[in-house]
């Protein structure tokens, strides 16, 4: 994985983390429930 | 967040998952959720290799910067909570709208620390997708 810019158009880097709650998430299977995904990230300040 | 949250229901609708991913540790992480947004799902990246995946930086300048120090004022003037997640101060963050296909429809990562993309914006566009 890199850090270049992601922008409108371009196909989302996929991922698989862990939630609070301990379960798996992966971005393909939250894709796979035909959802749209809000993806917010984290500042320091919430 | 608080006011993303607001709008759960209508995100709902509109077929919307929220996914907050968050660099800090369970603990915090949790507690964080629970006072904020108990219904969203958060996911947990201390190694930020997500955070580097789709280009959200660390940056001294864009913390510390009188935009956002006029943010964070205008924020403890208003008499609300200046909530920090933890440890970093430095990390940004940023939002982003996949449809169901996977396709990047809003990039937005932040220019300083306290940059969101007003939560009316990120509802039109779903709204559009839907």
């Amino acid at each position: 994985m890199g850090n270049a810019k992601v922008k409108a158009g371009d196909t989302a880097p996929g991922f698989t983390l862990s939630s609070v709650n301990g379960e798996t998430v992966s971005l393909e299977d939250t894709l796979r429930a035909q959802h749209n995904i809000l993806l917010v990230f984290g500042r320091h300040l919430g | 967040m608080a006011q993303l949250c607001d709008h759960r229901d209508e995100l709902k609708r509109l077929n919307t998952e929220v996914l907050v991913v968050s660099f800090s540790t369970p603990g915090p992480a949790r507690a964080w959720l629970q006072e904020i947004c108990p219904s969203f799902t958060m996911l947990l990246d201390p190694e930020r290799k997500v955070y580097l995946a789709y280009g959200l930086k660390r940056s001294w300048l864009r913390t510390w910067n009188p935009v956002a120090g006029w943010d964070y004022m205008r924020l403890l003037l208003s008499g609300q909570r200046v909530r920090g997640i933890e440890a970093d101060p430095h990390q940004l963050g940023g939002d982003f709208i996949l449809d169901s296909k996977g396709v990047v429809r809003l990039a937005h990562p932040s220019k300083v620390a306290t940059d969101y993309p007003p939560v009316s914006d990120l509802l039109a566009l779903l709204n559009n997708l839907h």
